[in-house]
C-alpha cells in the first residue's frame, strides 16, 4: 500500500514537471525603438524629412 | 547599445513608448533633444552648471547688445530680432556630446555614442569655424596654424574642458567667466622664470601673450540683419580682412591686467538692426568695436618678437586713429594707441 502511494506521488510529480516544462517561456517585451532605429530601410521608409529653408539674400561670412 | 547610456534604454531619456508597434504611437511624447532635462538626472552637477553657461544662454551676445543700449526685454522688437538671428546658435548637452549642432543641420557624430569629448571638427569648429577654427587649424591662406595643434595635436577641449560647462554663475561674456582658461595655467614657468628671456622679463604682465605670440587673424565688418521678402532671416556682411592690431586693452582688470592687447574688429555696426528697430543701439559708442582678442594662432616666433624694434617705433602693428573708421572713433577711444612706443 505504501509502495503504491509512493509510486502515485512520483507519477504526479513527474506529470507536474512535464507540464511546467512544456509551458512556453515568457517572451521579452519587444523594444521597437531599437528594432526600428537600427534598420536603415525602415528609417528611410518612415522618415519625415524637414528641410530648413535658408534665405538666398544672406551674403558674406557669418 | 554597448554604451553606458544605451544600457539605460531609449525611453528613459527620450520618452515615447518602446512597446508600441506603429511610429506615430511610439513617438507620442518623444523629445528629440532631451538634453538638460534628462542629462541632469545622472549628471546633475554638470547639467546645472551648463544650463547657465555662455554656450547655452548666449549671454555674451545679450551683454554686448544691452551695453550698446539695446532693449532686449521680453516681447520687445529686439528680443524678436535676436531670436531670428542669434538664439538658434546655442548648444545643448546633446549638440556637443552626441550630434552636430542643430543650427548646422544636426546629425549624429558617432552613431548614438555619447562622446565625453566633443568632436573638434563636427562640434567645436563647426560653429567656431570662420575665425578661431580656421586660425587654429591653419586654414587661412599663408597663415600658420596654432602650434598647440600643429605641434601638440591638442584639440579644443585640451584647454577648454570644464570651462565650457561654466562655473554655475551666469557670466557676462567669455573673458569674464570665472572658469576662463589662461596661458599660465600650463605655462606657469614663463611667469616664474623670466631670467632666460629678456622680453618676458621686460613685458610680462604689460602685454597679453598674444601681442608677441599671435599672427594676423580675421576681422569682420558691417553686419546687417533683416527678413527677406519671404520672411526668412537673412544677413549681409562686408568682406573680412586679415590684420594684426595691438591696441590698449579695453577690458583691463586685475584678472586681465595687460596695458596692451591684440584687438579684433567685430562686425557690429550702429545700424545693424535697423530693419527691426531704428536706433536700436543708442549707446553704440559705449562699447569698442575693436575688442580684446585671443587669436588661436599662437607661434613661438613671430614678426613681433624678432626684436624690440619689431614693435617699438613700428606704427604698422598698432591700432592708430587712422586705422579706425570715422564713425567708430568715439567707440574706440579706449583702444586706440595715441603714441607708438618709441624705438629702443
Amino acid at each position: 500500500m505504501k509502495l503504491k502511494v509512493l509510486v502515485a506521488l512520483g507519477v504526479m510529480a513527474l506529470a507536474a514537471l512535464v507540464v511546467l516544462g512544456c509551458r512556453p517561456e515568457a517572451e521579452e517585451p519587444k523594444d521597437t525603438c531599437v528594432s526600428c532605429h537600427a534598420d536603415r530601410e525602415v528609417l528611410k521608409a518612415t522618415a519625415s524629412e524637414v528641410k530648413e529653408v535658408k534665405s538666398e539674400e544672406t551674403s558674406g561670412e557669418g | 547599445m554597448e554604451d553606458t547610456h544605451g544600457k539605460v534604454g531609449c525611453v528613459i531619456c527620450h520618452g515615447g513608448d518602446s512597446s508600441a508597434e506603429g511610429k506615430e504611437v511610439a513617438h507620442v511624447g518623444v523629445v528629440a533633444d532631451p538634453s538638460h532635462t534628462s542629462c541632469i538626472t545622472c549628471h546633475s552637477d554638470v547639467a546645472e552648471r551648463d544650463m547657465v553657461s555662455l554656450h547655452s544662454t548666449l549671454n555674451g551676445f545679450k551683454t554686448k547688445l544691452e551695453a550698446r543700449g539695446a532693449d532686449l526685454s521680453e516681447g520687445s522688437l529686439m528680443a524678436d530680432a535676436m531670436e531670428n538671428h542669434c538664439s538658434t546658435c546655442h548648444t545643448t548637452c546633446g549638440q556637443c556630446h552626441i550630434s552636430r549642432p542643430d543650427e548646422l543641420g544636426g546629425g549624429l557624430v558617432s552613431s548614438h555614442i555619447v562622446r565625453k569629448t566633443p568632436s573638434t571638427q563636427y562640434n567645436c569648429t563647426a560653429c567656431h569655424g570662420a575665425r578661431v577654427g580656421n586660425e587654429y587649424l591653419g586654414l587661412n591662406a599663408g597663415v600658420p596654424g596654432d602650434v598647440h595643434w600643429t605641434k601638440g595635436g591638442m584639440t579644443c577641449v585640451a584647454c577648454h574642458g570644464e570651462e565650457l560647462h561654466g562655473s554655475g554663475a551666469l557670466a557676462p561674456d567669455r573673458y569674464h567667466n570665472s572658469a576662463l582658461v589662461k596661458c599660465e595655467d600650463c605655462h606657469e614657468d614663463v611667469w616664474t622664470n623670466t631670467a632666460d628671456n629678456p622680453q618676458h622679463e621686460q613685458h610680462l604682465g604689460d602685454l597679453s601673450c598674444q601681442v608677441c605670440h599671435s599672427v594676423e587673424y580675421k576681422n569682420c565688418y558691417g553686419c546687417h540683419v533683416a527678413l527677406d521678402v519671404e520672411g526668412l532671416p537673412c544677413r549681409t556682411t562686408e568682406p573680412s580682412e586679415m590684420r594684426f592690431e595691438i591696441g590698449l586693452n579695453p577690458i583691463r582688470s586685475s584678472e586681465i591686467p595687460y596695458e596692451y592687447a591684440v584687438v579684433r574688429h567685430v562686425p557690429v555696426c550702429v545700424d545693424m538692426w535697423e530693419f527691426y528697430v531704428e536706433g536700436a543701439l543708442p549707446e553704440f559708442c559705449d562699447v569698442s568695436t575693436w575688442k580684446y582678442a585671443t587669436p588661436h594662432n599662437i607661434q613661438l616666433h613671430t614678426p613681433q618678437n624678432e626684436s624690440c624694434n619689431s614693435c617699438h617705433g613700428n606704427a604698422d602693428v598698432f591700432l592708430l586713429e587712422e586705422d579706425v573708421r570715422p564713425d567708430e572713433l568715439e567707440a574706440n577711444q579706449g583702444v586706440i594707441v595715441d603714441q607708438v612706443p618709441p624705438r629702443r
